[in-house]
């Protein structure tokens, strides 16, 4: 969950571009909604998934067997949430304050910070109630078992390190569908105001997606890189080879997300500051997954 | 017969817990040898120590002339080791893990003797499912292919029997009997089967405490064999009473 927070950036970052998008709509309310309905959905997301990953090891974990009531682990996950949701405010907070000083509204950042805050507190309100409902932890369980793509590409496989990528692939599909990811494309469709053009409508979502799944398919890599090198650590040679074929997929998830963002581009005829603005969330959301993978596949001593 | 590892005066710490305390030991080619010893006395950070997967301590570790150190893939390369059943990717199916494993070490492909070890040990039907679904045999029996992938000169294997079925534990044993004696593999395999170590080792060492406290030779086990009065249970708790 915590992990999870790192999310917050980039979540600014897209209240960020909301902000400077502001002029289009001419008026600053349209950002106000934009902090709020993005915090919103994001807070969500993140603790939706923190939360449904924290259950289901309490559910069918090691500890499941454990003769403890499971109405104190509910309590205990629970004030761990309250915990998480607090540090998300005061860093979200932080961080649009920086952000003001560039905002081309500046007069509504209290307000933006304010609907930031309850965006955040509502958003992770409707996750305790998503997550704590009946069976929506063992909805999550059974969905696990939908993993395979719409689109298989085995010809993407590295034969030096077989079906890595696979793994990745299929662990970034089954966050996306863990971490209700959808919720922030659906929740942009609302920021959307009356009278817009469907082009703009279709960049915003093909932007946003992009961006969400870019992070998802971010972190299931490396956290599969990580599982990987721990795995194949008795193997000869796996130093040398693990970090192409670890990074294969990430930079084809790049790609593919830069492609989207691409077409988002063109189809509002947007100028290069909107490439130079994806991109900046782009890296926001890659950075630390990318050095998670650099780390646990550089090379150790003399290892060949 | 020739000297495929050599390891000399390992040590290895877990922070503050001293786990390996200066462990000597030598495996000729050929050599059944069966580590026991009481939990928590080493075992397991003995096998990883010997494959470098433990934290660095201190002490040398050669296999096939290769210092595990300064030519890691190459030493390396003549070894294989059980793989822990809990650290598989449960979103691969059980012939993807084994393709996986077969790249990292370099093989082209799944060598065929591990469809041939995976009908014998009944997993042969089900390596197209995902091991997310597999029961804890079943892990167990992929772990073990996961091993002998390529057949390695060497093989490190941590209670491979724990969890297999009966009549899979019987070809399983019989397999590793028929690699040591007709294909010159050596094996070291850390267990609680004093029957085991009895019967068909060609020495058994004792750990206790992170250190080797006895070693019994084939000449002494020999002698335990045919005295129907004594047994390596005895005798080990002879040695561990002194």
């Amino acid at each position: 969950m915590w992990s999870r927070l790192l999310m917050t950036p980039v979540l600014l970052l897209l209240a960020c571009v909301a902000i400077a998008c502001g002029t289009l709509y001419a008026g600053s309310g349209w950002c106000i909604a934009a902090s709020g309905v993005l915090a919103f959905a994001g807070g969500q997301a993140l603790m939706r998934g923190g939360l449904t990953n924290v259950l289901m090891r309490a559910r069918f974990g090691w500890c499941a067997a454990l003769p403890a009531d499971p109405r104190v682990t509910t309590r205990v996950t629970l004030g761990l949430t309250g915990v998480a949701l607090l540090a998300a405010i005061v860093a979200g907070t932080l961080l649009l304050g920086l952000v003001a000083i560039a905002a081309p509204h500046r007069e509504a950042t209290g307000l933006a910070a304010t609907a930031l805050d309850c965006g955040l507190v509502i958003g992770t309100l409707v996750a305790v109630w998503l997550v704590l409902r009946e069976d929506g932890v063992v909805r999550m369980r059974h969905a696990d078992g939908i993993r395979e793509p719409l689109l298989a590409l085995p010809w993407l496989n590295d034969a030096r390190l077989p079906h890595l990528l696979d793994w990745q692939r299929r662990a970034t599909l089954v966050n996306w569908r863990r971490g209700g990811s959808l919720a922030i494309v659906g929740s942009v469709l609302l920021l959307v105001p009356m009278g817009a053009l469907i082009s703009a409508v279709v960049a915003l979502v093909l932007v946003t997606a992009s961006l969400v799944w870019l992070g998802v398919a971010m972190r299931a890599s490396a956290e599969v890189t990580l599982m990987a090198v721990r795995l194949l650590q008795a193997t000869p040679g796996v130093a040398g080879r693990l970090r192409p074929v670890a990074l294969r997929y990430p930079l084809v998830a790049l790609a593919c997300a830069l492609i989207l963002a691409l077409a988002a581009v063109i189809l509002v005829h947007a100028g290069p500051l909107a490439v130079v603005a994806w991109c900046l969330c782009a890296i926001a959301v890659s950075s630390w997954p990318f050095h998670r993978i650099f780390v646990a596949t550089r090379r150790r001593g003399n290892a060949s | 017969m020739t000297l495929l590892l050599r390891a000399a005066d390992l040590h290895v710490s877990y922070g503050d817990e001293h786990v390996l305390k200066g462990v000597d030991l030598q495996i000729a080619s050929g050599e059944f040898i069966a580590l026991i010893g009481p939990n928590g006395s080493g075992k397991t950070t003995l096998l990883h120590a010997l494959v470098g997967t433990a934290p660095p301590g201190r002490g040398s570790v050669a296999i096939g002339g290769h210092d595990l150190a300064t030519a890691p893939c190459q030493a390396k390369s003549m070894v294989g080791c059980g793989v822990d059943p809990a650290a598989f990717p449960a979103l691969l199916t059980g012939r993807e893990c084994l393709a996986l494993f077969a790249g990292a070490r370099g093989l082209s492909g799944i060598p065929s003797t591990a469809f041939a070890l995976a009908e014998t040990l009944s997993l042969a039907s089900v390596l197209d499912r995902r091991i997310g679904s597999y029961s804890l045999g079943m892990r167990q029996k992929l772990g073990i292919l996961l091993g002998l992938l390529g057949e390695p000169p060497l093989l490190l294997l941590d209670e491979p029997f724990n969890g297999l079925d009966p009549r899979s534990a019987l070809a399983f044993k019989q397999h590793l009997l028929t690699l040591v004696a007709e294909h010159g593999a050596s094996l070291l395999l850390a267990t609680h089967s004093l029957h085991m170590a009895e019967h068909h080792a060609s020495r058994v060492v004792l750990l206790m405490d992170g250190a080797v406290r006895h070693v019994w030779d084939a000449a002494e086990l020999a002698a335990i064999r045919e005295d129907p009065r004594q047994s390596l249970e005895k005798a080990m708790a002879e040695v561990c009473d002194l």
